[in-house]
């Protein structure tokens, strides 16, 4: 049994636990019984072919879909099904989609200043004024992503790589405790590759960050644990060592259709 | 402001402020009347530009409907200068209406505070009722600006066919003095020019701090991308519906001031062909710079003044041709010509798509669709 | 002499690189293969030789003429029929207007839709009337193979035909797919990652990874030792 699976092996600091989670859309089942834990400061790698469920995972996490049935246990006390999309933003809880979208005509820095943890209100956006403690959590985010020297650019005229830790570090202004990244490595050159993963083992150092990848090189060099998923189930969880070796994960990937396959999908 | 926050880009945009200040506050001493009237009705107008680039230079909600706002503006005040100029009788044009006597809502116009509060509030509330319901609901583009003349058709409509309130066609004219002052004396004329230029000046100094504060951040944030900035938690409607609010309390001073230049409002003032003008000004001049907005103001209805006295079928078509060159060849407008070099460098960065979609639905394999091209200014303008 | 030659190129969507300098050549009735997880750029090479992404270095050449920079609709008219992954057949046009719009990339040669592009999908008369919209997934594969086969192009290109379609009409596109390799008319460069099929009808292989391409050859030598390096975790 693999570590995660037993449960005497759990931590008491599980950040996030997925129990049987289902999702349904119209017929399709993308979430079959899911189940998936996440312990607190780890940079989990979330893998599996096509159709298997990944962002499906995130999206119900993040509660931008809610499944039929199952539960996602945050902190081991909040039921984030329970909850909707901008409450558990507030929890701690953030999310990262594969385009990066940023604002081209803001600069740098006024996109974290923007991401700041602070009241949204008008009135309070009229009125507000940046205290040195915003400046120097602002710089240490700059440092963090690697734009301190671009902090006055226009976010539009940064490389895409450069976009993406730009979100990311907008990401981070929120102060989450969870991050959920959907291919942050996509599109990237290498160097860019490298240095995001830099910057995302850097970030579990404080928080827990799940990311789903295709990049197996991104992978297998930044990865210590990862969860592969199959059909809207785990199959496999593990160090990269682990995966590799597993018969079932090479099996998927080469495209060997189950016979669960047959009933599963209505398309 | 800390120290570096004054680098020589800004300081040399300050010392110009200060220039074109001075030259506006002393332009009595060099115009003569006739001039100067005219340059305090551009000055006016200039505020109209300045509410107008706030709406849709930084939040990007175009309204083809401002002049419903500088209207209401100007009627109210024109309401009060009649109510002064008739002496406690019935204004002439109600009369020959056969009305017998004033209307119920005529009456406190002749209080000068209350016309003023109206003239500011009046716009205000109108687009707080039109902004609520239709960013509430999150109607905008297009079909906001079709919205915006409606409603100026509605408007100019009411406004001609209820001859007997609102002087119909011909509008309020024929009054003389404000607060005791003849308006037509040329010292009181020297005086409203003044009031008009620091009262742009107010608007402007007011417009620039939205602008440069974190609202106005938000502001763009929510013209770059709705979606992303209600993703971080921002409600794009009250931002929306506050800068409209914003926008059409300005123009409605602006009409206020207008009135005092000109001596007339009509309903032709305030329709549709003027609501477009408007717009054009700020495209010219270059929206989303603020003194772009003036420079346009100014320029364009110098431009119009010139060419209307000699050649009147020219201005019609030289405003639209500028439009489209604009359009076409400086999106940024003329204040946009200052910022030649990172124009150019824009242009070599073009999206490199046919169908300019992307990838970024249905396709696994790679992330990073996007849609527009980079904008290479690296510097954020002041 | 190769009906399709791809030299160095490189293209990918805004400010990003997806394909780097990538090469390769089909030969006229030729099934090749393009085999690679998902994000390594297969699509964006589809793309890329059909036009729809423009080449930032590199260049694409069919029948001896160079198309680089060709619009995707002259290229569809030379002779290239593309079937997108995700289908894209028109949702508010009826099967039948979907499919005779196919027609448009024989410039006019054609006037009614061939009987054998029909024939291979007989599912498909009978769905005429119905809106593109209103069909199943794998229905809609089937219209967009027989909509690309309507002006019968020389080569098809296919991305990821088979993806999230139910079993039996992945059997039936194979089908077809064998079919026209037996023929030998019509070259096709598929992109698939079922392993299995694509040994069984594909000719030659190109495996591609980080935009890429890490490994070339013919059926013999796709080992499973070069499948596991490129194709699994």
């Amino acid at each position: 049994m693999l570590p995660a699976q037993n449960p005497r092996a759990r931590k008491a600091s599980d950040i996030l636990r997925c129990e049987s989670v289902v999702v349904d859309f119209d017929g399709f089942k993308a979430l079959q019984g899911m189940n998936f834990t996440l312990r607190q400061g780890e940079l989990r790698f979330l893998i599996g072919p096509n159709g298997a469920g990944k962002t499906t995972l995130l999206d119900v996490i993040c509660g931008k879909v809610k499944p039929a049935s199952g539960r996602v246990l945050f902190r081991g006390e909040v039921d984030l099904t329970k909850r909707r999309e901008h409450q558990i933003a507030k929890l701690g809880v953030g999310r990262k989609f594969q385009a990066p979208s940023i604002f081209p005509s803001l600069t740098v820095r006024e996109h974290l200043e923007i991401a700041m943890r602070q009241d949204r209100g008008v009135f309070a956006t009229l009125t507000a004024k940046m205290t040195s403690e915003d400046e120097d959590r602002i710089i240490a985010q700059l440092k963090m992503i690697g734009l301190e020297a671009k902090a006055g650019w226009k976010a539009g005229s940064l490389s895409h790589g450069e976009k993406q830790w730009l979100e990311i570090g907008m990401m981070l202004m929120q102060e989450p405790e969870v991050l959920l990244l959907d291919e942050p490595a996509a599109g990237m050159t290498d160097r860019e590759t490298e240095k995001t993963g830099i910057l995302l083992r850097e970030i579990a150092r404080k928080q827990s960050v799940v990311v789903v990848e295709h990049d197996m090189e991104f992978v297998r060099n930044f990865a210590s644990t990862v969860t592969v998923m199959h059909e809207g189930k785990l199959l496999a969880e593990g160090s990269v060592d682990d995966v590799q070796r597993d018969e079932r994960v090479m099996e998927v990937y080469l495209g060997r259709r189950r016979d669960a396959d047959a009933d599963r999908s209505t398309a | 402001m800390p120290a570096h926050y004054w680098t020589p880009r800004r300081i040399w945009l300050l010392v110009g402020y200060a220039a074109a200040a001075s030259a506006l506050l002393c332009a009595p001493l060099y115009l003569n009347d006739f001039r100067l009237n005219l340059l305090a009705k551009f000055l006016a107008l200039a505020i109209v530009a300045l509410g107008l680039d706030l709406i849709w230079g930084y939040t990007g909600i175009l309204s083809l409907g401002h002049g419903v706002f500088f209207g209401l503006g100007a009627y109210a005040m024109a309401m009060h200068l009649k109510l002064v100029a008739a002496g406690g009788k019935l204004p002439d044009f109600m009369s020959w209406s056969g009305l017998s006597k004033l209307p119920w809502f005529w009456k406190p116009f002749a209080s000068p505070a209350f016309a003023i509060a109206a003239g500011l509030l009046l716009p205000m509330l109108l687009a707080l009722l039109l902004g609520w319901f239709t960013f509430r609901n999150r109607i905008k583009g297009v079909y906001f600006t079709i919205l915006t003349q409606a409603l100026v058709i509605i408007t100019t409509t009411l406004f001609v066919g209820q001859q007997a309130y609102t002087g119909g066609t011909n509008g309020i004219t024929g009054y003389s003095t404000l607060f005791g002052f003849r308006i037509a004396d040329p010292q009181v004329k020297v005086g409203l020019y003044l009031a008009t230029a620091v009262a742009l000046f107010a608007a402007f100094a007011l417009c620039r701090y939205l602008t440069g504060s974190r609202f106005g951040r938000v502001l763009r944030a929510i013209r770059d991308g709705e979606n992303r900035a209600r993703f971080i938690g921002y409600d794009p409607s009250l931002y929306q519906v506050t800068a409209f609010c914003i926008s059409a309390g300005l123009a409605g001073l602006a009409g206020m001031l207008f009135v005092l230049h000109v001596g007339i409002i009509s309903p032709s003032m305030m329709g549709i062909v003027p609501s477009i003008e408007m717009v054009l000004w700020v495209a010219i001049g270059g929206r989303g710079t603020l003194i772009g907005a003036v420079i346009g103001a100014i320029l364009m209805n110098g431009a119009k003044s010139v060419l209307s006295e000699s050649y009147p079928e020219v201005w019609t078509l030289l405003i639209g041709l500028l439009f489209v060159a604009v359009v076409i060849f400086m999106p940024r407008g003329l204040a946009g010509l200052v910022d030649l070099p990172a124009a150019m460098r824009r242009r070599r960065e073009k999206t490199d798509e046919r169908d300019g979609v992307g990838d970024a639905d249905g396709s696994r394999n790679v992330a990073g669709a996007e849609s527009a091209g980079a904008e290479g200014v690296r510097h954020s303008p002041v | 002499m190769p009906m399709l030659t791809v030299r160095q190129l490189e293209t990918g969507y805004g400010g990003t690189v997806i394909l780097r300098g990538v090469s390769l050549d089909v030969k006229p009735g030729q099934v090749v293969c393009l085999l690679g997880r998902n994000g390594v750029g297969k699509t964006t090479l589809m793309k890329g030789i059909m036009g729809v992404l423009k080449a930032r270095k590199g260049s694409v050449s069919f029948k001896g003429e160079d198309l680089t920079g060709r619009a995707p609709g002259i290229r569809a008219r030379r002779g290239i029929g593309y079937v997108p992954q995700g289908r894209e057949i028109f949702p508010l046009l009826s099967v039948y207007d979907n499919l005779v719009l196919g027609l448009e990339a024989s410039g006019g040669r054609l006037k009614a839709v061939p009987e054998e592009a029909i024939a291979r999908f007989p599912a498909l008369p009978s769905l005429y009337g119905r809106r593109g919209g209103d069909l199943s997934g794998g229905q809609q594969q089937q219209l967009a193979f027989a909509r690309a086969l309507a002006s019968r192009p020389e080569l098809l290109l296919l991305d990821e035909p088979c993806e999230g379609i139910q079993p039996n009409i992945v059997d039936e596109i194979r089908d077809v797919i064998r079919d026209i390799k037996r023929e030998g008319r019509t070259a096709i460069l598929l992109a698939e990652q079922d392993l299995e099929f694509v040994r069984d009808v594909g000719d030659y292989f190109y495996m591609m990874d980080r935009g890429s391409i890490v490994w070339q050859g013919e059926a013999s030598e796709l080992t499973d030792d070069v499948v596991h390096r490129h194709l699994t975790v």
